[in-house]
């Protein structure tokens, strides 16, 4: 007998749903993708029914189901908050109390009306919020122990935890609690250079490389106090959060000189500087904290959740200090990933599975292609109906290599094979590829295909036995969750006397070549790596193998399968409509290959423009 | 959702073969598993039978193929675990008419081993055999309508139309005001604007039971040219088919909760029976032998489709029928 | 949720937050209670709390108070006298009559006939 759990996030950002069997991870997506809605956090009724679907079970078989954190915590929070904060908060009370208390309190409702059963116990589960995020970062590791650290905006309360894992056991030992939060204070900053917090902060970070920290003092002297240890504490005085909807207020804007930027409007020189400043001391945080767990627990290895998690640049430098042997990071660590957690929690605290650990060393989170797969029947099904030309190639060698020199001729492959994955980055299953050698994919991907902001880098995909080839790393990073340095001999001189004179035009610096990868080096020479090993997923290996035969490069770019503010596709149908809207040269989905100049005229019946909101 | 269906250039549609899939439906979602053939049946189909198996072919619609429930809930599934070493092939086809379930049995079952054939007709079929047209969603959630293949009845023979049906969609304006009759709604065109302002105000089971709800008036007479077309598929299906035949009428549940006269259609599907000399059974007598407020479990709350408990006491229904006639069988009481 | 419901309901949530939790948060400020620090403490060694609750037992996954409206009241009271913050007790029938007011599980659409069948 096999024990099967459900476990659901939702109700805050990026909704989730995720199903665990026996411990081993079967599915998990996040609701954005079916319901198209970026950061969907509605209740996740697709997602929960695609996990059903993948696990092929009935709810009602389900040995439980488990909401992701405690909605009568989170309640004692808001409740405190507002009296803390005094008759202002009256707007947020006015949220929270229909969110909170209208809502997720009833979470139980919404699964029973969705799929009609709390499965066998009868009763819904919940966990506390930063121990989905352990769990999650903690049960798919390779390691048999670990220390682990949560960082996000906040949960119940906790914004910040600090623990071990041993075998079946997480304990979290220490935290910080709410108002004090790393993820709030980096959000507060995404605000003020104008991105949408909870989905912009990626942008600040890459943003940071083109500015100089010279911030950080203001912020140090008066937003955060950072101990020995890691530990911090943030001056509220400063923030918005606890008593509006928007994350800084005049005090803020005070000390940094002005309003924030408006969302769309040039970026200029502050922001880059802002975005350097608050990436180094969210950095300076994280390798204190690092060391203080590493003598916590005196674990050889680290596990890292919650959404600060995602921040590469700092998780590289933790890696590079070298404080533990090895380090991994839960790839959908914002709240999707605690879905996955509670499942696993539930399945190790609650029933006693055994952990099983992957014997040949990697993770058990799959490559993270957990989402749904369309079989080739299924494709040729949608196409078939819509009478869409297309090619189709069954021997994935051929195949392989009909791609490679596509790109190699340097067009844009948009490219959907196999389960989709799970988690914020596209690892090859949901991806746009290109030719990292070509000055100008860049702009042409950010430009004509993603139609989003030009600073914004690409990252490349590399076969995992080249990576040292092309950066000054040795590990593997199959998530894209590591930055790193392109090696030296690499790398071309820039002329940014301009720029560093106080032209603010960052394209002035985009359009030079950087390396002989130019599409994927970053302005400081770095890149977000995402290395592809064969045994996690080989379609795509061998694209890149023989694009390696082609050209000498075992490396392409990747990018999401998605235009700017939309979630990545899901469904070939969503595939086909983003390939028809932008300007990409030929869609694979599965073994078909459609090239844009033979596909009817496409009618699109609503301007997707409006349809997903900037991000 | 994922797409379920995938054009075919006779019948018009059928599942994708091979398709595993969830659909979220009101009564808590059911798990569809559908077999190489395109079929929603766990068995995938063999022209040879195992000696000791007796095999029924089973034709019908959404409801024999389970529109609402996971397979192992539907009536043939449920026949299979009552009665020893039986094998039921599901040809059940969602949306489909007797036609197009002709259609699927000319194409995929003539060659198949069987003892019976089993033609589930739900009533309300009559509609679509007399469609040339029939709407569908989209993947937007739009409704689309398609071309559908059916039988016209010319000087008592049946001639095939709209084979292969046109794959793209067709603009209802762009049909004759003629054709535009022939667009299958499926359901009671002529109360439909009363059904809806009843249903808004929530009273439409009173008022259908006040009115004794005259579901399908084709079968009033023998006559009526879409009976006509109906039963001479039936006759052909039933007379072409090597083995013996189990006809069974399909009550919707205004018949299975009293609140229209089923004698007419009752009256009709036994001259068929009579005309052909294949068995009829009529499992509507053993569902009203169900309390009122058990017979309304049978439906869902909101979709008219079976519950596992209709499909629970269709299957009981039939199960008798069925064993005594493929144990007569086995012993050679019939042909 | 219809706009005269939503309109009594925002009188409900008014009137609770001006009438009863903001009349309890001055009373608890003015007695020098805080819930949270709202500052750095420059003289504090560290930041970091000792956790109570380190591990998840079976237990701990069972939580009152979200399963029905009729144990909501009583969880509310239970955490804050567990808290030590009984004062806060006071609001909890309020509060319940306000998640009933509140609640909300939404319908999914049921515009669409069961005989019309997805194809695309």
């Amino acid at each position: 007998m096999s024990t099967t759990i459900l476990g659901i996030s939702a109700f805050y950002h990026d909704s989730a749903a995720a199903i665990i069997r026996d411990g081993e991870i079967i599915a998990a997506a996040q609701e954005e993708r079916f319901s198209r809605k970026k950061h969907d956090p509605r209740f996740p009724h697709h997602a929960i029914n695609y996990c059903l679907e993948e696990a092929f079970i009935e709810s009602s078989e389900l040995d439980a189901v488990v909401f992701y954190d405690n909605p009568l915590f989170t309640w004692d929070r808001v409740l405190k908050n507002c009296m803390m904060a005094g008759p202002r908060s009256f707007d947020q009370f006015k949220k929270a109390s229909r969110s909170v208390l209208g809502i997720k309190m009833w979470v139980k409702d919404y699964i029973i009306r969705s799929i009609g059963s709390l499965g066998k116990l009868d009763k819904l589960l919940f966990t506390e919020h930063h121990m989905s995020h352990a769990a999650s970062a903690f049960y798919p590791s390779p390691f048999q122990k670990a220390a682990i650290i949560t960082l996000d905006g906040v949960g119940e309360w906790a914004t910040t935890t600090i623990g071990l894992g041993t075998d079946n056991r997480i304990e979290l030992f220490q935290e910080i609690n709410y108002p004090h939060s790393l993820g709030l204070l980096y959000s507060a900053f995404t605000y003020y250079c104008g991105f949408k917090v909870n989905s912009g902060e990626y942008k600040l970070m890459g943003l940071a490389p083109y500015g100089e920290p010279i911030y950080y003092d203001a912020i140090r002297e008066n937003l955060i106090d950072i101990k020995e240890d890691g530990s911090y504490n943030l001056n509220t005085e400063y923030f918005g959060y606890l008593d509006s909807s928007v994350m800084t207020n005049d005090k803020f804007n005070n000390l940094f000189g002005g309003s924030p930027r408006k969302p769309e409007s040039y970026i200029t020189r502050r922001e880059m500087d802002m975005a350097a400043s608050i990436q180094k001391t969210l950095e300076e945080v994280i390798l204190r904290m690092a060391l203080h767990t590493k003598k916590e627990t005196g674990a050889d290895n680290l596990v890292m959740a919650g959404g600060v998690a995602l921040n590469c640049v700092a998780n590289g430098k933790v890696l590079k200090k070298g404080i533990f042997d090895d380090f991994w990071i839960q790839p959908a660590a914002s709240d999707a990933g605690g879905a996955v957690g509670a499942a696993l929690l539930v399945s190790h605290a609650y029933f006693d599975i055994p952990r099983k650990i992957n014997p040949n060393g990697r993770d058990t989170q799959r490559g993270s292609y957990l989402g749904p797969a369309y079989k080739p029947s299924e494709v040729v099904a949608f196409l078939g109906r819509k009478g869409y030309p297309y090619e189709r190639i069954a021997n994935p060698q051929q195949l392989a290599e009909k791609i490679a020199q596509v790109i190699a001729d340097g067009k844009i492959v948009g490219y959907f094979a196999g389960r989709m994955e799970f988690g914020p980055r596209a690892l090859g299953a949901r991806s746009i590829l290109g030719d990292p050698r070509r000055r100008e994919t860049q702009s042409v991907m950010n430009l004509k295909i993603k139609f989003r902001e030009s600073f914004r880098p690409f990252a490349p995909s590399v076969l995992a036995e080249d990576v040292s080839e092309f950066f000054e790393m040795e590990s593997e990073s199959p998530y894209m969750l590591l930055v790193a340095p392109v090696r030296k001999e690499r790398c071309l001189p820039m002329n940014l006397r301009k720029f560093q004179e106080g032209d603010d035009n960052m394209s002035a610096v985009i359009t030079q070549s950087r390396s002989d990868i130019p599409a994927v080096t970053h302005v400081d020479y770095s890149a977000r790596v995402q290395t592809v090993h064969p045994s996690d997923k080989p379609d795509y290996y061998h694209v890149i193998k023989k694009f390696k035969d082609l050209t000498g490069y075992g490396i392409i770019v990747n990018t999401s399968f998605n235009v700017r503010g939309e979630p990545i596709v899901c469904s070939p149908q969503d595939a086909y409509r983003c390939f028809m809207r932008t300007e990409m040269d030929l869609l694979v989905l599965e073994d078909c290959l459609l090239w844009k100049e033979e596909q009817p005229a496409f009618e699109d019946t609503e301007d997707w423009r409006k349809t997903y909101e900037l991000d | 959702m994922r797409q379920s269906f995938e054009y075919h250039p006779v019948i018009g549609y059928r599942f994708i073969p091979g398709l595993k899939a969830r659909i979220p439906h009101e009564g808590g979602g059911y798990l569809i598993r559908v077999n190489d053939c395109g079929f929603r049946c766990e068995r995938n189909f063999i022209t040879e039978k195992k000696p000791g198996i007796r095999r029924v072919l089973l034709f019908g619609d959404s409801f024999t193929a389970g529109d609402g429930v996971s397979n192992k809930y539907r009536y043939g599934d449920l026949l299979e675990k009552k009665i020893p070493n039986l094998e039921v092939y599901n040809f059940g086809l969602p949306g489909a008419g007797t036609d197009q379930q002709y259609l699927a049995y000319k194409e995929y079952a003539t060659g198949i081993k069987h003892d019976l054939l089993l033609i589930a007709v739900q009533v309300e079929n009559i509609r679509r055999v007399a469609g040339h047209y029939r709407y569908w969603l989209n993947e937007r959630g739009e409704q689309v309508c398609y071309a559908k293949p059916y039988y016209e009845l010319v000087d008592g023979t049946l001639i095939l139309r709209n084979v292969p049906p046109r794959k793209e969609p067709i603009h209802e304006a762009d049909l004759s005001k003629e054709e535009r009759k022939f667009i299958a709604v499926g359901r009671f065109p002529k109360l439909k604007k009363m059904v809806k302002l009843v249903t808004r105000v929530g009273l439409k089971d009173l008022a259908q039971k006040a009115i004794r709800y005259q579901l399908a008036p084709e079968y009033n007479s023998p006559d009526n040219p879409a009976w006509q077309i109906m039963r001479a598929i039936l006759e052909e299906w039933i007379n072409n088919n090597r083995q013996r035949v189990l006809l069974m009428p399909l009550p919707p549940y205004q018949y299975v909760e009293e609140m229209g006269d089923p004698s007419h259609y009752q009256a009709r599907f036994r001259e068929v029976a009579s005309a052909t000399g294949c068995m009829l059974h009529d499992p509507l007598p053993d569902l009203l032998k169900y309390s009122l407020e058990e017979r309304r479990g049978f439906r869902f709350q909101k979709d008219v489709h079976l519950t596992p408990q209709g499909h629970a006491a269709l299957a009981t229904s039939l199960t008798p029928i069925l064993e005594k006639l493929l144990d007569d069988l086995e012993q050679g009481v019939h042909k | 949720m219809n706009s005269t419901r939503d309109d009594d309901t925002l009188l409900e949530v008014t009137r609770f937050f001006f009438e009863e939790l903001m009349p309890l948060a001055k009373k608890l400020q003015d007695e020098g209670k805080a819930f949270f620090s709202v500052k750095p403490n420059p003289n504090a060694q560290t930041y970091y709390k000792k956790r109570e609750k380190t591990i998840m037992h079976p237990e701990s996954f069972e939580v009152v108070g979200c399963d029905s409206f009729d144990s909501f009241e009583e969880a509310l009271i239970d955490m804050w006298t567990s808290q030590g913050y009984s004062e806060l007790t006071k609001l909890a029938p309020t509060l319940l009559k306000l998640a009933k007011s509140l609640y909300f599980v939404e319908e999914q659409s049921e515009d669409i006939s069961p005989f019309i069948y997805v194809m695309f």
